[in-house]
């Protein structure tokens, strides 16, 4: 029991989850209509474009990179979609599909960069997002495209079988693939590299394929993330994910994964995902004035942030001086 | 034998020049053939002086690059808010003062600068989020205290500074040019600037030599900001008006002129020359793209593949076998 109490204290991903516990909380008092059913759900599926976003960047910072680019590529496949329903009579199966190979093929362009070519992750994708928004604003400079067949809006906005919001289950789907992939040879070399390149190297991995690998299913999550905005907003919006990138690092950071890579894992992610996302609403039932909302939630976030580097420094420092103390009594 | 050895210290010092300054050779011979009455000197001066802006900013970037530690500021779009807030609005008993404008700007964007700092360095939260996340905040710290509503009254002397002074020169990019060269000596004569490239080759060798290495880490924060608060009051003097919004593609465009300039991301090896030109191939860039009417989902596509295209040239890690 002892032992198992200790583990879950060691778990990386314990700060966000509290903190999004906390967040919770001080949402259902002050606005108890929160919990119900239909403003939860609708709470959620808002949130899930982001947070598919989150999983993807989650995966590749711990191979060891980042990827800065995701929320523009989910921009591209969102306005793609949109104007191909709008404009084309393909079948909607058809620039479903597109979409997919849209995603695919972003992040196999950020993973040969990064993987093949040896460019640094961050600069990497901070060049190809402009690649990828600026596609999307060249395909629709504005807003538009409102020709998303009415199937595709009705399947993302229901709940199947009656309890299952799209939400859940897109979501579902990504934890479920992400699980399996961290299960397979692949995931395990991802923690191995992240842990250490130099030595993953030596041993025999194909640092370079699982690099690749690791970025074309961050261009998965952005096509399901896609999919769900498509469904969503109805349209296409150039814009829709150009802040996504960011915030979404920001969550995987407070979600624990380590910055070096080779530590954390998708909880954490997803907590500190939805932690973002809650912060807004929280600052509207608090009737924050508008002008002041911009300046609250970016406070809220920077505190979050502190507040969860601080306790992860905290416990490193005490396991080294449990460490040391160890030591110490051995020699003794 | 000592020609080619003299060759090959040329090439490797100025190799990190290429990418930029071929873009700029290769922007003008376009330009001049395609597009009649580009290359006159108006036009240049222009595009020189809306560069000057870009390059305080992306100056002080480079600080913070070549310190190393994957460093970088996306924070400077906010700082310039606060610059052209501040900075044009100051009098002075009644007078309205440049250099004194400047100073208090500069200190004003170095002690938020310093937040910057301490938030990477001592919490080792990553730069990207924190500079991000303090970008957020100190724009809506500025929309909290104006609410939205910004007025300006710009001093007649900073008005000025868009004047020219011998065709293509303006007042503006005169200045911007001798706080490069004072900047570039500085890197590659003074102490300071070798402890800065020491810091950003190797933290743990600068330590070990007894260089203060958290100082300068924090530091160059402080400057990157004061740098970018500056470039706020020039943007403010050059644009005539200030917005909350009106930098929002700075701190990308910064980050993204230091890169095409030459300095390496890994830290420890910067160069201001280099990121002036680097400013001058975006401004120069998006110039000529306007002129062929490009829209602008299609100029930013293709910045964004001239910044890829330099980084495969010159900004690759060694291979793992080595």
């Amino acid at each position: 029991m002892k032992e198992k109490i200790k583990k879950i204290g060691k778990w990386p991903s314990l700060p966000a989850i509290a903190l999004l516990a906390i967040l919770f909380v001080y949402n259902g008092v002050l606005n108890p209509g929160f919990f119900k059913k239909s403003t939860f759900f609708t709470f959620l599926l808002s949130s899930t474009p982001m947070i598919c976003i989150v999983i993807g960047v989650c995966t590749c910072k711990i191979v060891g990179g980042i990827d800065i680019s995701l929320g523009n590529l989910l921009s591209l496949i969102n306005v793609t979609m949109a104007y191909l329903f709008s404009s084309s009579d393909m079948a909607a199966p058809v620039i479903i599909l597109i979409g997919l190979l849209i995603g695919l093929g972003g992040g196999l362009l950020n993973g040969i960069c990064i993987g093949v070519l040896r460019v640094n992750p961050l600069l990497a994708t901070f060049a190809t997002s402009p690649v990828y928004w600026g596609l999307a604003l060249w395909i629709m400079p504005t807003p538009g495209g409102y020709g998303v067949p009415r199937e595709l809006i009705s399947f993302v906005n229901k709940t199947h079988f009656g309890v299952l919001p799209t939400a859940v289950a897109a979501l579902a789907i990504l934890v479920i693939l992400w699980l399996l992939y961290m299960k397979s040879i692949y995931g395990i070399s991802i923690y191995g590299i992240g842990g250490n390149e130099q030595s993953a190297y030596v041993s025999g991995m194909n640092v370079a394929r699982s690099k690749v690998l690791a970025h074309v299913f961050g261009g998965f999550c952005a096509f399901v993330g896609g999919l769900v905005a498509t469904g969503l907003i109805a349209s296409g919006d150039p814009n829709i994910g150009t802040e996504f990138s960011l915030k979404a690092v920001t969550a995987v950071v407070i979600g624990g994964v380590a910055l070096s890579g080779g530590e954390g894992d998708v909880w954490g992610a997803l907590a500190g995902g939805f932690f973002l996302s809650t912060i807004l609403i929280a600052i509207i039932s608090s009737k924050v004035p508008t002008f002041a909302q911009n300046f609250a939630n970016y406070s809220i976030m920077l505190c979050g942030l502190v507040l969860a580097v601080v306790i992860k420094l905290g416990a490193e420092y005490y396991r080294t001086r449990a460490k040391k103390k160890q030591s110490e009594e051995v020699r003794q | 034998m000592n020609k080619q050895a003299l060759a090959k210290s040329l090439y490797s010092k100025l190799k990190d020049y290429i990418p930029a300054a071929g873009a700029i050779a290769a922007l003008g011979l376009i330009s001049t053939i395609l597009i009649d009455g580009f290359m006159n000197a108006n036009n240049i001066g222009a595009i020189l002086l809306r560069a000057s802006v870009l390059a305080i900013v992306a100056m002080g970037v480079t600080f913070v690059i070549t310190a190393g530690d994957s460093g970088l500021d996306l924070s400077t779009g906010s700082l310039m808010v606060v610059g052209a807030m501040v900075g044009p609005n100051l009098r002075f008993g009644g007078q309205e003062s440049l250099i004194l404008s400047f100073l208090v700007v500069i200190v004003i964007g170095a002690l938020i600068g310093c937040v910057n700092g301490v938030g990477v360095y001592y919490l080792k939260i990553p730069a990207l989020v924190m500079t991000m996340a303090m970008n957020g905040l100190v724009t809506g710290f500025c929309i909290l205290l104006t609410r939205s509503q910004l007025t300006v009254n710009l001093p007649a002397k900073l008005v000025a500074l868009n004047d020219v002074v011998v065709e293509p020169f303006r007042k503006m990019t005169l200045l911007v040019a001798a706080v490069m060269i004072l900047l570039q000596l500085m890197l590659t004569k003074s102490k300071f600037g070798q402890m800065l490239q020491l810091t950003g080759n190797n933290r743990q060798a600068a330590r070990l030599n007894g260089i203060p290495v958290a100082a300068i880490a924090v530091g160059v924060y402080s400057i990157s900001s004061a740098m970018a608060a500056v470039g706020g009051v020039l943007l403010a003097g050059y644009t005539g008006l200030v917005h909350i919004d009106m930098t929002v593609e700075y701190p990308m465009q910064a980050m993204a002129a230091v890169i095409i300039g030459g300095t390496h991301a890994a830290g420890g090896v910067g160069s201001f020359v280099g990121s002036v030109m680097g400013a001058i191939v975006l401004t120069l860039l998006n110039s000529v793209l306007l002129a062929f009417n490009m829209p602008a989902g299609a100029r930013t596509f293709i910045q964004g593949l001239v910044l890829l295209g330099v980084l495969i040239i010159n900004n690759r890690s060694a291979k793992l076998r080595q």
